[in-house]
């Protein structure tokens, strides 16, 4: 903690605690949990509601100061157990949240997310600024959040709805899905798994895509412009866009402009295709 | 109460964050916990060596100056420069403790950092795009450097995976199993074709590439195993 504590720390030693207290304008949430469930839902009230379901040994403490609320569970021994948790808190909040084996989802906030677990699912709506997602052997979903989106997954898929901004992430096994995506720059990366996108491209923007194995398809709308930059040792190029080549050789980089340029695009695969075209034609490749 | 204190709260002792009746609290623990003790130790050492380093810009402009002239200047005929490459904006918290058993490891990276970003096509210390060199085929020694770097970084956070890999569950550690063995085969890939096209821009980006996201899940590993 990096302030002073001014509220008591309390201290609840239930199988369930419900609690809801002033959040005092704290700016931070955080919350560290071992397993369980983690929820996180917004409402419009300067209060923070906590509640959890957890072992009678299971101890929740609330830290709060004057710009953070922190949320632990501690029990017998090093670990905290298994704690389901659903907390409410001021849409405009920043949060943090850490677990092991837990599975995460936040809902309709307007500030800053940071969502890391293990062995979980993550799945973030909304959330401006700072969006962090990652885990080891979960999935991800992230939906309508705009501003510095990263994630990382090791073996799940990954799949970003309606979001905006920067997008940097990747996933060494899983696909990597981003659709209907208004971004400025995105940098995203596969090992094995496919990678699609969709969206317009913004003038000046640069986006990259990357797989060893994996298809990428690449969906933009009529009449995008763009300097795109294709390249694959072992695997197959096809652009269906107006003033693109009709053939590409392996091993080879090639690049062409469409629609007067614009944006940058790079894609690239080791022995996996790219397919570029536009929104419409079809559905992605496998 | 824990029965040990959480690693977070340890790096705020140790950066001297905590405010003064907690950092008293910490001390009294530290004095009948060697668990403790020898974390605090690693995060001091870990501390210092960061502070060590030069700042990232100096690093930058230091090795990029010994790459650009062995890749030396101008556009390829069929290479287009991009002006941004992956990168990591700074965390709005300080480093949690598995960020700084990552950057423990920093010192023997960061070059190989530099090398990738001029593979991408991205510039060192903020210089215009219009001055990135592209690669040539005189990059490829500069990559080479980088991928003894990368095995070297990867081996000790290999053999860390090996001592604590009974720390993690048996689904956990299958899955990071296969994600590596996954990794290590697009490695592989890369360098069979390497020894074919040793020139290839494609292979030596995607070489660096792969060992950066081996690099990247033993890191999230080792982090897991110290929790």
């Amino acid at each position: 903690m990096t302030g002073l504590l001014i509220g008591a720390a309390m201290m609840v030693a239930v199988a369930q605690t419900d609690t809801t207290f002033d959040a005092g304008g704290a700016r931070y949430f955080r919350l560290g949990s071992e397993g369980g469930e983690i929820r996180v839902e917004a409402w419009d009230r300067d209060e923070v509601r906590l509640q959890a379901d957890h072992g009678r040994r299971t101890t929740i403490e609330i830290r709060q100061d004057e710009d953070e609320i922190e949320v632990d569970s501690s029990g017998r021994g090093m670990l905290g157990g298994i704690v389901d948790y659903v907390v409410t808190l001021p849409r405009s909040m920043n949060v943090e949240l850490e677990g092991m084996f837990a599975d995460i989802t936040v809902e309709g906030m307007q500030g800053e997310v940071s969502a890391e677990t293990l062995q979980g699912d993550v799945v973030i709506r909304g959330g401006n600024g700072r969006i962090d997602a990652s885990s080891m052997t979960g999935r991800i979903r992230i939906e309508g959040a705009s501003g510095m989106i990263e994630f990382r997954s090791v073996a799940e898929d990954v799949r970003l709805v309606d979001v905006s901004g920067e997008i940097v992430g990747e996933s060494v096994g899983g696909a990597i899905v981003i659709e209907n995506a208004e971004a400025t720059s995105v940098d995203v990366g596969s090992v094995g798994g496919r990678i699609d996108f969709s969206g317009p491209l913004a003038d000046g923007g640069t986006y990259f895509f990357g797989t060893h194995g994996g298809t990428i398809n690449i969906d933009v709308p009529a009449g995008t412009g763009a300097e795109f930059s294709l390249a694959s040792q072992h695997g197959s190029i096809s652009a269906d866009l107006p003033g693109a080549p009709e053939r590409f050789e392996r091993r080879r980089r090639t690049t062409f402009s469409v629609g007067g340029g614009g944006a940058i695009v790079e894609a690239e695969t080791f022995g996996g295709r790219i397919v570029v075209r536009e929104a419409g034609s079809g559905e992605p490749d496998a | 109460m824990n029965a040990h204190i959480e690693a977070t709260r340890l790096h705020d002792y140790v950066e001297r964050l905590l405010g003064e009746e907690e950092g008293a609290a910490v001390e009294r623990h530290l004095e009948s916990c060697d668990h403790c003790r020898d974390i605090v130790s690693e995060l001091a050492e870990l501390i210092s060596d960061l502070a060590s380093l030069p700042s990232e810009a100096s690093v930058e402009r230091d090795l990029w100056s010994g790459i650009e002239s062995r890749i030396g200047q101008g556009s390829g005929p069929d290479i287009i420069e991009l002006p941004v490459g992956r990168h990591t904006p700074p965390r709005r918290i300080s480093a949690t403790w598995g960020q700084l058993l990552a950057a423990g490891i920093v010192l023997a990276t960061v070059s190989g950092g530099t090398v990738w970003m001029a593979l991408r096509g991205d510039t060192a210390g903020g210089a215009p795009l219009a001055q990135a060199p592209s690669l040539g085929s005189a990059a490829v020694p500069a990559v080479q450097v980088a991928d003894e770097q990368y095995r070297e970084a990867i081996t000790r956070l290999e053999d860390l995976l090996d001592e604590g890999r009974h720390l993690l569950l048996p689904e956990t550690l299958a899955a990071l199993e296969r994600s590596l063995a996954a990794i290590e085969g697009a490695i592989e890939d890369a360098r069979a074709a390497l020894d074919e096209d040793p020139n290839s821009e494609l292979l030596n980006r995607l070489l660096i590439d792969h060992q950066q996201s081996k690099l990247r899940v033993l890191e999230q590993a080792a982090a897991a195993i110290r929790l």
